[in-house]
């Protein structure tokens, strides 16, 4: 049995989240154009777009400084640090995995929304800068609720380091249904909707700047640096999808040895659980219609409400 | 703080309470009449779900009995009635609310603490279906039913916060007492009818003399 060294397995990490994230996003974007009756684009689509991106010029306003060529590289080195931070295919810290518990990690993850709403105004463009307002906006709202989570979370652990919530899921199967732990779970999925631009908040195919969250950051960016932001998108949401289910909801079929094998399994098996994942998703999006802009407070705000009753639940004791 | 490992019925319960929980939130900040019903039926559906479960695992023929009565009665029937009811009401029109939603979520949330907090105050057992939770969720849904039919000046509204709130009762009577008798569990189902019937009559007077089913207009018509 050909056991992996942890730092291969950790680099192992880093390029599944890289590789199959914009997979996962053709995934999706297949389903849901099948669901609407289309025939909808190929599953690699991502990454002919990625690719199509790479090989164009890259365009910089002139008022633009270092900020704006610097963010995409930015934004997916922190993507790609946030994956080694959590559990994607072993249940065993992989080096460096300790440098940050699930707050810590989410201050890397928030890096990348940072870097890009300081290039979006960096690009001084009007419509470049309304996207930063509000994604910032959303962001702001987002986060408290993102910690009335894990601190609900880490009641049961004692600690919140994501591989030590992994671990005590895992150990018995009922706790992941004790009713503070749905509630909180309810809550992560509302808001990762939020992150990711899913229906109720924002949809994901739309090229009108009006009902435009993320994507209008973007409008100054061309060529590689386009590539980069649309592949850190993918990453962003491959790796909500993962904390979502490796750390909340199904922490089963990881590797337990680091052998070749079992890791590779893993890899197989997360994809699947993603795809059980992006099914409801598919769902929710197919199904809801989208909030007019000043309605997505309250959407988040019920959602706070949810991760509030989560933690109330473990304080007063119920299971 | 120690955890206690829960065993699959308490989690099953559990479970359950927080869905209860979670449609009962979306009901409360939902404007729209057809979701509402909608989130009505779905939180019904869970109601006769808990309500079979008990039955069986207990041998309780009557709960059994009693959930597959709720199925057509709360998921079926009634949904498709009150879909009717509005059918004449423009349903696609928000309801307002008398405040704003913000406020009135934090309302909800305080509501929810206090009855968590008084409910892991009372002297219960666990039991086979986390009893604690279960009242408190009870409560919690029986305070924001209140707070639905309160805020929301409109009778059919005021008509799907009364329900939630006997899905509530119900649901706290199935798990907290699972020996409750078949007669009070039809009598409870019976109530919800003759409640249906009377709002039913409220609504249609209201569409008939104002083209409108919101309560406010109650107050010219004593003219």
């Amino acid at each position: 049995m050909l056991v992996l060294p942890p730092l291969a397995v950790q680099a192992a990490q880093v390029l599944t989240v890289t590789l199959l994230s914009p997979l996962l996003s053709g995934v999706i974007a297949r389903a849901v154009a099948m669901i609407a009756g289309k025939r909808g684009p190929s599953i690699f689509q991502p990454y002919r777009d990625i690719v199509k991106f790479f090989r164009k010029q890259s365009l910089v306003p002139t008022q633009a400084s270092w900020v704006f060529r610097f963010a995409p590289y930015a934004v997916c080195g922190a993507y790609a640090t946030f994956a080694t931070l959590i559990p994607v295919l072993t249940t065993y810290p992989l080096p460096g995995a300790t440098f940050g518990d699930i707050l810590g990690s989410a201050f890397v993850f928030a890096f990348g929304s940072f870097a890009t709403a300081l290039a979006a105004l960096d690009a001084g463009s009007q419509y470049t800068s309304i996207g930063a307002s509000r994604a910032t906006m959303v962001g702001i709202l987002v986060e408290p609720t993102l910690i009335f989570v894990f601190f609900s979370v880490a009641f049961i652990t004692g600690t919140d380091l994501p591989y030590a919530l992994n671990a005590t899921l895992r150990a018995s199967a009922a706790d992941v249904l004790r009713p503070a732990h749905v509630l909180a779970t309810a809550a992560f999925f509302m808001m990762m909707l939020v992150d990711t631009g899913r229906i109720p908040i924002e949809s994901s195919s739309a090229t009108i700047e009006f009902g435009m969250i993320d994507d209008a950051r973007l409008f100054e960016h061309s060529g590689p640096e386009m590539a980069l932001f649309k592949w850190g998108g993918a990453m962003k949401q491959f790796l909500l999808y993962t904390v979502f289910i490796n750390v909340l909801l199904l922490p089963q079929g990881l590797s337990s040895d680091g052998s070749l094998a079992s890791v590779a399994a893993a890899v197989v098996i997360l994809f699947l659980k993603m795809c059980l994942v992006a099914g409801f998703v598919v769902i929710v999006e197919t199904t809801f219609a989208k909030l007019r802009l000043y309605k997505i407070t309250e959407f988040i705000a019920t959602g706070l409400v949810v991760a509030v009753v989560a933690v109330f639940a473990y304080v007063v004791g119920f299971g | 703080m120690s955890i206690h490992h829960l065993t699959a019925s308490q989690a099953f319960a559990g479970t359950i309470a927080a869905l209860l929980l979670l449609v009962q939130l979306a009901l409360f900040r939902s404007v729209v009449l057809a979701e509402l019903i909608t989130l009505y039926a779905v939180q019904s559906f869970f109601v006769a779900v808990i309500s079979l479960a008990v039955g069986l695992s207990t041998a309780a023929w009557d709960l059994t009995a009693l959930a597959i009565l709720t199925f057509l009665f709360k998921v079926v029937a009634l949904p498709i009635y009150l879909r009717g009811l509005t059918r004449g009401i423009s349903s696609r029109v928000e309801i307002p609310s008398r405040i704003n939603v913000m406020l009135s979520l934090l309302i909800a949330a305080g509501l929810v603490g206090v009855s968590f907090l008084i409910s892991a105050q009372l002297p219960l057992k666990m039991g086979a279906f986390l009893a604690n939770a279960d009242l408190g969720t009870m409560l919690s849904i029986v305070f924001i039913g209140f707070l639905v039919a309160i805020l929301r000046p409109n009778a059919v509204t005021q008509v799907i916060g009364f329900l939630t709130l006997e899905n509530g009762v119900f649901f706290g009577a199935v798990t907290l007492t699972p020996g409750l008798p078949f007669i009070v569990g039809v009598l409870v189902l019976f109530d919800v009818l003759v409640a249906v019937v009377v709002f039913a009559v409220l609504v249609r007077v209201l569409v008939a003399l104002r083209s409108t089913a919101a309560t406010a207009q109650l107050q010219d018509l004593a003219g």
